[in-house]
C-alpha cells in the first residue's frame, strides 16, 4: 500500500499522474470513485494521463483508444491489451493506491 | 455458413477479421495479403521504425496467436491478381478463392511521378517495412538528403533523417508544407518546426529531373538549381490500391470504390473498408477511418445495425510535436485560434468544421465532439475554457 500525503486527489473526470516504485499511475476519479491504471498506454506508450475522461472510459491521446476505467480492459481503437488496474481508495483525505 | 475472404492484410483487414469473430461470425474466413507479413500499422515506417526504435513485430495490428486463437486462414505473399463477381470467385494467380462475402482492403499505392531519373539507385518511395528497411539502411551511410514532397510523409521522413543525422532539403511544388490540408497559417508553422531543427524548406520548387549516372547525384528543379544529393525520397501521394479489380464492375468514387456507411459496394456481398473505401463518395487515407470503417463493414457482414460514421481524424508525428486534426474545412472557412498548446478552430457560418491541435490530444478530442455544431468564437479563443463548456 502507496500512501500520498499531499497528492491532491483529483476531481471527477480530472486526471493526475502520481509514481509509485518507477511505475506512472494516471488517477481519476469516476462518479466519486477513484480510479487507478498504468499510465503506459499499451498500444504505443503514450501517456494515459494526457488523455480524457468519458463516461468511465480513459481515452489515449496519441490514438483514442479506449480503456475500462474499472476492469482495464480495452473498448476500442487500436490496443491490443488491456491496462493493469491498481487498488485506489482516499483514506483520511489522502490517495492509496496498491498494486 | 458464410465464407468470409477478406483481400489485403493490412490495417483495415487486419481489423475485419477481428471484429467480425468478436461480432459473432462463425464461419470460415480467409485473409489474403500481397506481402509477406502479418498485417501491420504503417504510421511508423516514417517515425519510429525508420530510426529503427520500434520492430515490426510491436506494429502488428494482432499477434499471430490472435489469428491461430479465431481460426482464420492467412493467406501471405499472394496477392489478389482478379475478381469474378458473378462467380463468386477473387483469382490467386492460377488458384481462385471462392467466397459468399468479399471484403477488398487492398489500401493505397503510392503515385510515381513522371519525373526523369525515378529509376536511379538512391531514389526511395515508402509505403511498406521492406521500403522503410531500404530507406534506413541507406541513411545510415549518407549525408545530404532531398525530399521531394511535403505532405505528411514527406514531413515525417524529413523529420526522421533530420534526426538521424543527415542535411535535409524538402521541397514542393506548393508553397508550404502540408498547404492542400492545412493552408496557411498552420502551414507555416510546420514550415517553423522544419526550420528550427535545420531542415530547409523550399515552397513553390517544382523538381524537373532526378540525375545521376546509376546513383542519384542531384535534384534539379523547375528554376534551374541543383541540389546536391545522395538519398532522395519521393512523398507524392497514393492513390487506391485496384490494380487488381481493374475488370471488376464495381462503382468508382474520389479514385476508389464507392460504398455506403456499411462499407456495401454496387456489387452483392462485396464490402470495402479503408484507404480506397470512398464511404458516400468521401475517402480518406486515415489509420483512424481504416479502423472504424472495418467495425461498421464487420456489423454490416453479419446484418447487424451499423455503426454511426463519427468524423475521421488523423495525427503526424514531426520531431517532438504530435499534430492531430479532426473533420474536414474549407478554404473559406474562419480560423480561431488558442495560444499554447496551440489549438484551431475552423468554422463556417458560425458551426464548426474542423479542430486541429498540436501536442493536445485532449482537446482535440473534446473539440471532436463540437463538430457540426455553432460555437461562440470568443470562448473557443480563450484558452482558460474548458471545451466540455462551451456549447
Ligand atoms: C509511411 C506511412 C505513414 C503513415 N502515417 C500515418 C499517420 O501518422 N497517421 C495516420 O492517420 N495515417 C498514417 N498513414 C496512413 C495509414 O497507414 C493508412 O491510412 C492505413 O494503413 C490504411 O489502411 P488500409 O488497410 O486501407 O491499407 P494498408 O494498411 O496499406 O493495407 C493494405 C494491404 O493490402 C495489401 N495489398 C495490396 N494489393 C493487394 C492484392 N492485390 N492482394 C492482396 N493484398 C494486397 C498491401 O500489401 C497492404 O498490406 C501512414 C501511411 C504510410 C504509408
Amino acid at each position: 500500500m502507496h500512501r500520498f500525503e499531499g497528492v491532491a486527489v483529483p476531481a471527477e473526470g480530472e486526471l493526475v499522474a502520481v509514481q509509485v516504485h518507477g511505475t506512472k499511475v494516471a488517477v481519476t476519479v469516476v462518479e466519486g470513485q477513484v480510479r487507478a491504471v498504468d499510465d503506459e498506454c499499451t498500444h504505443q506508450q503514450c501517456s494515459l494521463s494526457d488523455g480524457e475522461v468519458e463516461d468511465g472510459a480513459l481515452v489515449c491521446p496519441c490514438h483514442f483508444g479506449r480503456f475500462d476505467l474499472r476492469t482495464g480492459a480495452v473498448l476500442d481503437g487500436p490496443p491490443e491489451h488491456p491496462l493493469h488496474v491498481w487498488k485506489a481508495v482516499v483514506r483520511d483525505g489522502a490517495l492509496e493506491l496498491e498494486r | 455458413m458464410t465464407r468470409v475472404v477478406v483481400v489485403g492484410a493490412g490495417l483495415a483487414g487486419g481489423t475485419v477479421v477481428g471484429r467480425l469473430r468478436a461480432l459473432g461470425h462463425a464461419g470460415p474466413i480467409a485473409l489474403v495479403g500481397a506481402e509477406a507479413h502479418l498485417p501491420y500499422e504503417r504510421p511508423a515506417l516514417s517515425k519510429g521504425y525508420l530510426t529503427g526504435a520500434t520492430t515490426l513485430d510491436r506494429l502488428l495490428v494482432h499477434p499471430q496467436q490472435t489469428y491461430d486463437d479465431l481460426g482464420v486462414e492467412l493467406r501471405l505473399g499472394s496477392p489478389a491478381t482478379g475478381l469474378d463477381v458473378e462467380r463468386r470467385v477473387v483469382q490467386l494467380g492460377a488458384d481462385e478463392l471462392p467466397y459468399d462475402v468479399l471484403v477488398v482492403a487492398t489500401g493505397s499505392t503510392n503515385v510515381r511521378p513522371p519525373i526523369p531519373g525515378m529509376d536511379l539507385t538512391g531514389v526511395h518511395q515508402l509505403r511498406t517495412a521492406e521500403d522503410a528497411d531500404r530507406l534506413r539502411e541507406h541513411a545510415a551511410n549518407a549525408t545530404t538528403a532531398v525530399v521531394v514532397g511535403t505532405g505528411f510523409i514527406g514531413c515525417e521522413v524529413s523529420a526522421t533523417l533530420r534526426s538521424l543525422g543527415l542535411e535535409v532539403t524538402a521541397v514542393d511544388a506548393l508553397p508550404g508544407p502540408i498547404w492542400a490540408v492545412l493552408g496557411e497559417p498552420l502551414s507555416g508553422r510546420v514550415r517553423g518546426w522544419h526550420e528550427a531543427h535545420g531542415v530547409r524548406v523550399l515552397g513553390g520548387a517544382g523538381v524537373a529531373a532526378l540525375e545521376g549516372g546509376g546513383w542519384v547525384e542531384q535534384v534539379r528543379l523547375v528554376d534551374g538549381t541543383v541540389l546536391p544529393v545522395d538519398l532522395v525520397v519521393v512523398g507524392v501521394g497514393a492513390r487506391p490500391e485496384l490494380g487488381w479489380l481493374e475488370a471488376a464492375p464495381l462503382e468508382r468514387a474520389s479514385g476508389g470504390l464507392l460504398v455506403d456507411a456499411g462499407g456495401r459496394t454496387s456489387a452483392q456481398g462485396v464490402f470495402a473498408a479503408g484507404d480506397l473505401a470512398a464511404v458516400d463518395g468521401v475517402r480518406a487515407e486515415h489509420y483512424s477511418a481504416a479502423l472504424a470503417q472495418a467495425d461498421r463493414v464487420a456489423h454490416a457482414v453479419l446484418g447487424l445495425p451499423v455503426p454511426a460514421i463519427e468524423p475521421t481524424w488523423f495525427w503526424s508525428d514531426q520531431y517532438e510535436h504530435t499534430l492531430q486534426y479532426a473533420g474536414r474545412h474549407g478554404p473559406e472557412d474562419q480560423l480561431v485560434e488558442r495560444a499554447e498548446p496551440y489549438t484551431g478552430f475552423f468554422l463556417r457560418e458560425g458551426a464548426l468544421t474542423a479542430v486541429v491541435t498540436v501536442d493536445n490530444g485532449r482537446d482535440l478530442r473534446r473539440g471532436m465532439k463540437l463538430l457540426g455544431r455553432a460555437v461562440d468564437p470568443a470562448l473557443l479563443a480563450d484558452p482558460a475554457r474548458d471545451l466540455r463548456t462551451v456549447a
